[in-house]
């Protein structure tokens, strides 16, 4: 007979008690979750439902959450209204050149201030990351002015190439911190076994900071991709603008009404690049931005 | 070097000269003509419809050719700050706040002496609304041309006024009867209106009006007989007697007449779509807002009422076009202006030209709005606008946020909010 049938009815042993808890604690923890879950997908789910509804049902009252019939004819009329066939073009390769001298400066930068001495090396680190407190307004016009004297504007050069300077002191911060946490002796071993310095960077540290270089290139994806100010300020020609640029075109203006049902079916294809990185990269990502040394 | 770290150092370089060189470079333009940049606010249908001007307008110089640059959002940022690195547009949009501002930093060429050289129609200054060319100029000089008068006209549900045996908006409309119509307009859940016993202003399902800071309160004060900021530019008396209750009439219509829906209601059902779907039976819109032809409902656009000093001073926005005074080709810039002026008084309605802005021509323009159209030529000979000065953004600024702002939200009477901006509104027009 087992220690809970000779207990009476009503009272938990406290092996029951503990059972209970953990149930309890855990069905709370679902709870807490699905709730914040929920209240993140719901502008995700608008933006779905909106982008396939009708315009006079966009602000309908009561809402309608799902639309009937879905128009799936706005995405087609969307993508013909504006060329956004070449806008994503443009994004696209925007995109992928930033991200790729992103994370390969940002890389070696990090590298030099984790594993190099020289004079000055702290107080530079740190003039790098104040540079992050700069508001965008103070710079805004100096550096639009560089780039003019360099008769760069209107050109793509402006958003890729200062990523070539590691220009993001966020994810120079991050790597170095990466960086740091790797044993010497690693380094060590590759000098002893004949390896140069970039043979020791190239095979040596950079499989060992995977995880943050990962994280490094889906943030730099998410800012290439968004990027609003850049485009707006340094192209002109419109056959060279950026799917941002093209997505307000539909938020109206002072004589035009916005058309929220295009806007958000751009939206949602906009997103949808986002999202399969971030899942793809999902587990890799997480643990980037967790970890702050090397694993055990 | 090893022969993996040789592969690298090529690749890298590689990306570097993709990068530097491969994306570079603007688009060529045929030599013979001259590239007139032109910067434009234009949203998607504006856009498409102003690149058919232009390229009518193109095809027929010998000497330009116009090439639009639309910025949506963030307009004057861009403009700013190309303006300020001399790298702007050739022709510029400009709305009328900015007019003062930007003639006064020297980035909009002074035009006075050319039109007054010209003979094209679109410089004959003579033929310009008073009120609206007065936006474009500054100390007496003209540095734009405006392309479109925005006068404010009542939109107005001809169904529901049917339905409710209710008479159109005449020129016998003041205040009182505007509040009256919009009560017997305003009903709730179970039926009742305003002054009905047993209303609930917490479940009405349909409002008599709706305004959100639009209307601007402004045109309220002007018609109380008051004023924001004197002929003078010395003072702001917004804290006199007919000021407040200029200003005071207007928020009441949401919070004492509860004619008008809160702007939580608003921001969540959307202002003029409220219109559309009619869940509000009149509505202040531009002249040139599709609200009198767009909805599934039979709707006309009323010249405003008038207020308690008798005048119907309806809201003018003025929206010009100006030569970067910086440009490389004034001349060409200058022709290309005046004929891309002169097309879009062909084009948008109400056109800010005496001559065009008659009935005929605008059914030309808009057949659609041909009912309206007695009522928006009409509305032209009573308009007002803001007195703009150099340093209008930060006045209006403390006017949204410390006085409009708070009064259409509840958060405090006109009377009360009035005494306490009214010096901080005058700080304003003392710097230079």
């Amino acid at each position: 007979m087992s220690r809970e049938t000779v207990t009476s009815p009503g009272r938990l042993t406290p092996r029951r008690r503990r059972r209970v808890k953990r149930r309890l604690s855990k069905i709370i923890a679902y709870v807490v979750v699905t709730v914040g879950a929920v209240v993140l997908l719901v502008p995700f789910f608008w933006m779905v439902t909106t982008s396939l509804k009708d315009l006079n049902e966009v602000f309908a009252y009561p809402p309608k959450w799902i639309p009937k019939p879905p128009q799936w004819s706005n995405y087609q009329d969307a993508w013909q209204a504006v060329p956004f066939g070449r806008y994503l073009t443009n994004t696209t390769f925007i995109t992928i050149l930033g991200v790729l001298a992103e994370v390969t400066s940002s890389t070696l930068v990090a590298y030099g201030f984790s594993r190099y001495w020289f004079p000055g090396r702290d107080v530079l680190f740190f003039v790098l990351l104040a540079t992050m407190m700069l508001p965008f307004h103070v710079t805004l016009i100096p550096t639009y002015m560089i780039w003019k004297n360099l008769k760069l504007l209107d050109t793509f050069d402006p958003m890729i190439l200062p990523a070539w300077t590691a220009w993001g002191p966020f994810y120079v911060f991050l790597l170095r911190q990466f960086f740091m946490g790797i044993p010497r002796d690693l380094e060590e071993a590759a000098t002893i076994d004949g390896a140069n310095v970039m043979q020791t960077f190239t095979h040596v540290m950079l499989p060992q900071v995977k995880p943050a270089i990962l994280s490094v290139a889906v943030f730099a994806f998410k800012g290439y991709w968004n990027n609003f100010l850049g485009p707006l300020l340094y192209l002109n020609s419109m056959e060279k603008y950026t799917l941002t640029l093209g997505m307000y075109f539909f938020m109206g203006g002072v004589h035009e009404a916005p058309k929220w049902h295009w806007l958000m079916a751009m939206s949602t294809v906009f997103a949808l690049p986002m999202l399969v990185i971030f899942f793809v990269a999902q587990r890799h990502f997480v643990e980037g931005i967790s970890l702050t040394g090397i694993k055990g | 070097m090893s022969s993996r770290e040789r592969r690298l150092f090529v690749l890298f370089a590689s990306l570097l000269l993709v990068s530097a060189l491969l994306i570079g470079g603007g688009a060529g333009l045929a030599a013979s003509k001259t590239k007139i940049r032109l910067a434009t606010w234009a949203g998607v249908d504006e856009a498409n419809e102003l690149q058919e001007i232009l390229d009518n307008l193109n095809a027929k110089s010998t000497t330009y050719e116009i090439v639009q640059e639309s910025s949506p959002a963030e307009y004057d940022t861009k403009l700013i700050t190309t303006l300020a690195a001399e790298a702007g547009a050739d022709l510029y949009w400009i709305g009328q706040e900015n007019v003062p501002s930007f003639a006064s930093r020297g980035v909009m060429m002074d035009l006075t002496d050319r039109m007054k050289a010209s003979k094209h129609p679109a410089a004959k200054l003579d033929d310009y609304f008073g009120p609206t060319m007065e936006r474009m100029m500054y100390q007496d000089k003209v540095y734009a041309l405006p392309w479109i008068n925005q006068p404010v006209m009542m939109f107005t549900n001809l169904d529901l006024f049917d339905r409710e045996k209710i008479a159109y908006p005449d020129e016998t409309w003041d205040w009182d009867k505007f509040l009256e119509v919009a009560k017997a307009l305003t009903v709730d859940k179970n039926g009742h209106h305003p002054d009905d016993a047993g209303f609930d202003p917490d479940n009405v399902e349909r409002w008599g009006f709706t305004l959100n800071g639009w209307p601007p309160v402004q045109m309220f004060i002007w018609q109380a007989g008051g004023d924001v900021i004197s002929e003078d530019f010395k003072s702001c008396p917004v804290d006199s007697k007919e000021a407040v209750f200029g200003a005071q009439f207007y928020v009441d219509l949401i919070h004492k007449h509860h004619v008008a829906p809160p702007l939580s209601i608003i921001r969540d059902r959307g202002f003029d779509t409220m219109y559309k779907n009619g869940q509000v039976a009149m509505f202040m819109g531009g002249a040139a807002d599709d609200l009198d032809y767009k909805p599934d409902f039979r709707s006309q656009a009323f010249m405003i009422p008038k207020g308690p000093s008798g005048n119907r001073y309806s809201f003018l926005w003025v929206g010009g076009m100006a030569v970067n005074a910086k440009t490389k080709n004034p001349d060409v810039a200058f022709e290309a202006f005046l004929d891309l002026s002169d097309a879009i008084h062909h084009w948008k309605v109400v056109p800010p030209r005496k001559s065009l802005a008659t009935k005929e021509m605008l059914v030309e323009l808009k057949p659609e709005k041909k009912h309206s159209l007695d009522a928006i030529v009409e509305a032209m000979n009573d308009t007002r606008s803001f007195r703009i000065f150099p340093n209008y953004a930060e006045w209006d600024s403390i006017f949204w946020d410390q006085y409009a702002d708070p009064l259409i939200n509840g958060r405090g009477t006109a009377e009360e909010l009035a005494k306490r901006v009214k010096p901080l509104l005058e700080k304003t027009l003392t710097i230079k």
